[in-house]
């Protein structure tokens, strides 16, 4: 458990603050930056430990390494790092500060030193700032500027999405799983092969068959216009409305399979006794059958919540650009821009998210009522 | 309770039920049951019996014929509106509610003041005497103790009638017994009408003013229980109601009621003929081991043979034993522990015999036996 689950997960996750990797380049800057006060240019010991770091690195990659982090925190630190790391390939001679502003200007300019100072630590909070549109300044946390916000956006969408998804799921997976536990055991065979048939197919191909099916020539809308109930094509897919179907479409055998299982132990005895009691059968459902399958409802659910939030390649496929989620992102930032500090921060939140709703929701339903009763 | 009229409370008239359009599982069912009467339906399982009752709650539609209620016919009423208590064997209670919910619930669906609620639950609990149960959990009571609460959900809106669905079949034994002397004080007391179904036939005779065996959807006989053990009317009520050894022959001649029949083995014996009999007819002998007579007082015997026998039980009260007689070695009979009992053994050559009234001839049925 702690060796397959805890330690890598663990491990990503702290790439969230982790700052070693700058910490380890530029370690002579680092120490001297310490005693400038952050206003105006810092002293000639700086620079001169600055130029002393450069020189310590040898390898093309490895500068590249260290703009590509800095550009995280200013666009342009990147060209700045490599015209230097060039611009001293041959260098002999003193290193200071006239020299790195002769190489590059910009050395000149205290903002790019304050990134420096601010990024002293062993920890960084830039990632998880700015996972909250938030960035840390030399005035302190503020919002970032309302044209670069993005993430707060992102972890809202996805939350909303993942629960109208969820809901969704109960509306059609509710009748489903009650057809099939109170069906003989042929015909809820059937059915589960049907619920199940989805599981056997590749992501990939039943959200393609999406698109076969919902595009602008599609067959639902070739259907719809021949019926003569449309006059242009609806679009059904590219668009939020995309996402919903093929999303619940994918999710629906989560809610179902619990459900029904929690279904097929609820005995007709009960509801008979409550009939025969006296309920109605509006209140017979209300008061003895669904609680009775509460647990398999809340499992169902938050099965398919938690899923779905995690889903990217569906509203990838099937969805518009305002629809990604925020896995679309952490897949983005760990594997094509290779900015793990970024996505293990996403990724913390997303977690640090489910586990708060997770809690509230404990508190408001009970624990208890989570588990099935005898 | 009610006042006693002579109307009967429940009346099935033809009631026929099939599953499939074909095989009837209730046939041609007419059947009346008096106000406060105990009823029980006995019968093996798949007898039709638990298909009935299930008719008469409303579970399950009438195929043909009609069921009514004080009058009322019931076949187009949905079961929430028959007003009839029910108690079922796996004992249906709702495990998300507490005893005292529970309890309340056909109070509730009725919209009952809260006060008079409490007061009728806690007189509900009280009568099954579980008041100090009132705030626990289904899941936190023994069997016993959940039957006990169903029957008071059962009773705590006042039925006329109250179906119970082999109630005691998931209790032990002792718990059994204990609950069937509730019961049926419960049933003396409240004068309510109930209709018990069970495959025990001690349970059935133990409770019952009126027992209704069923066998393949026919309803065989309805009798108080002494009749229906003393004088059962057919080979299967006799089988099926207490213990017997059954015997195949053949009539040779017939006097009124007193039959003389030659049993397959042979031996010419007298019987009582509880059909209508004619010479030549294969028959069916039914005779109660306790009316199997041994060792010497056999002068009021009308039959008498001549046996060794093959095995003797001490059972405290009374002896057990297995004869060789009529081409078998099973002939069974019992005898109370008496202080004159005859000193026999296993492996002696006995005496016995039978009065020719316990000894029931039916027509043999269907299958020819032997």
């Amino acid at each position: 458990m702690a060796v397959f689950f805890a330690v890598p997960i663990g491990t990503f996750l702290s790439r969230s603050v982790d700052n070693t990797e700058l910490v380890g380049m530029l370690p002579n800057t680092m120490d001297a930056i310490e005693s400038w006060d952050g206003a105006g240019l810092p002293d000639e010991p700086v620079f001169e430990a600055l130029g002393e770091d450069f020189l310590a690195i040898t390898d093309i990659t490895a500068a590249a390494g260290l703009g590509r982090r800095l550009n995280h925190n200013i666009t342009g630190y990147r060209s700045l790092v490599m015209r230097t790391f060039s611009g001293l390939r041959d260098h002999a001679g003193p290193l200071g500060r006239d020299e790195l502003i002769q190489i590059d200007d910009r050395w000149g300019e205290p903002e790019f030193w304050r990134v420096l100072r601010q990024e002293r630590g062993t920890f960084t909070s830039l990632y998880l700032l700015a996972s909250l549109d938030l960035e840390n300044t030399a005035d302190g946390i503020h919002r970032t500027a309302p044209e670069n916000r993005l993430f707060v956006d992102l972890l809202t969408r996805t939350l909303w999405i993942s629960l109208a998804v969820t809901v969704l799921c109960l509306i059609f997976g509710f009748p489903l799983a009650y057809v099939m536990a109170a069906s003989g055991p042929r015909l809820s065979n059937w059915i589960l092969v049907l619920v199940l048939l989805p599981f056997w197919t590749s992501l990939l191909v039943r959200t393609t068959s999406w698109i076969v099916l919902l595009q602008r020539n599609g067959l639902i809308n070739q259907l719809l216009e021949s019926l003569g109930l449309i006059d242009e094509p609806l679009s059904l897919i590219y668009n939020r409305l995309g996402v919903y179907i093929a999303m619940t479409h994918v999710l629906l055998p989560f809610l179902v399979l619990p459900l029904f299982s929690v279904m097929k132990g609820v005995g007709s005895d009960k509801t008979r006794a409550a009939a025969g009691l006296g309920a109605p059968p509006l209140t017979v459902f209300r008061r003895v059958y669904l609680p009775q399958v509460m647990p398999g409802i809340i499992a169902g659910c938050s099965l398919v919540f938690v899923l779905s939030l995690g889903y990217y390649i569906t509203p990838a496929l099937v969805g518009g650009p305002r629809d990604q989620m925020i896995a679309h992102f952490i897949a983005y930032f760990t594997s094509e821009s290779v900015n793990w500090g970024m996505g293990a921060s996403l990724a913390g939140i997303l977690l640090l998210t489910v586990v708060l709703l997770y809690a509230v929701l404990a508190r408001v339903i009970g624990f208890d009522r989570l588990k099935v009763r005898q | 309770m009610a006042a006693k009229t002579d109307a009967p409370l429940v009346s099935f008239r033809g009631v026929q039920k099939s599953y499939d359009g074909r095989t009837l599982v209730v046939r041609h069912l007419d059947l009346d049951v008096a106000r406060g009467e105990f009823l029980t339906l006995l019968g093996p399982s798949g007898s039709g019996k638990t298909t009935t009752l299930m008719m008469l709650a409303g579970f399950e539609s009438v195929t043909e014929g009609s069921i009514e209620l004080a009058g009322k016919p019931l076949n187009n009423l949905p079961p929430y509106k028959r007003g009839i208590g029910m108690v079922f064997q796996s004992y249906a209670l709702f495990p998300h509610m507490s005893v005292a919910e529970n309890v309340a619930f056909p109070l509730q669906v009725r919209r009952m003041p809260r006060a008079e609620t409490r007061e009728r639950v806690e007189k509900a609990l009280s009568m099954v005497r579980l008041h100090d149960f009132i705030d626990r959990q289904p899941a936190q009571l023994s069997g016993g103790q959940q039957q006990r609460v169903a029957l008071a959900r059962a009773l705590v809106f006042e039925p006329e009638l109250i179906l119970l669905d082999e109630p005691l079949g998931a209790l032990d034994r002792q718990l059994r017994e204990q609950m069937q002397f509730e019961l049926k004080r419960l049933h003396d007391r409240l004068g309510i009408t109930m209709i018990y179904v069970t495959h025990d036939q001690e349970e059935a005779l133990t409770m019952s003013d009126q027992v209704a065996v069923f066998n393949d959807g026919v309803m065989q006989q309805v009798a108080p229980p002494a009749e229906i053990y003393e004088r059962p009317c057919n080979p299967f009520v006799a089988q099926f109601v207490g213990e017997n050894n059954r015997l195949a022959g053949r009539v040779m001649a017939l006097d009124g009621e007193k039959a003389q029949i030659q049993i397959d083995s042979g031996e010419t014996v007298t019987a009582f003929a509880v059909d209508d009999l004619y010479a030549g007819d294969p028959v069916e002998l039914s005779i109660r081991p306790e009316r199997v007579q041994i060792g010497g007082n056999l002068g009021v015997c009308d039959n008498r043979f001549s046996a060794r026998l093959t095995d003797l039980i001490f059972l405290g009260d009374q002896l057990r034993g297995h004869l060789a007689a009529f081409g078998r070695d099973d002939v069974v009979f019992k005898q109370p522990n008496s202080e004159d009992r005859p000193k026999i053994a296993s492996g002696d050559e006995i005496q016995f015999g039978w009065r020719w009234q316990n000894c029931r001839a039916f027509r043999a049925q269907g299958k020819a036996s032997g």
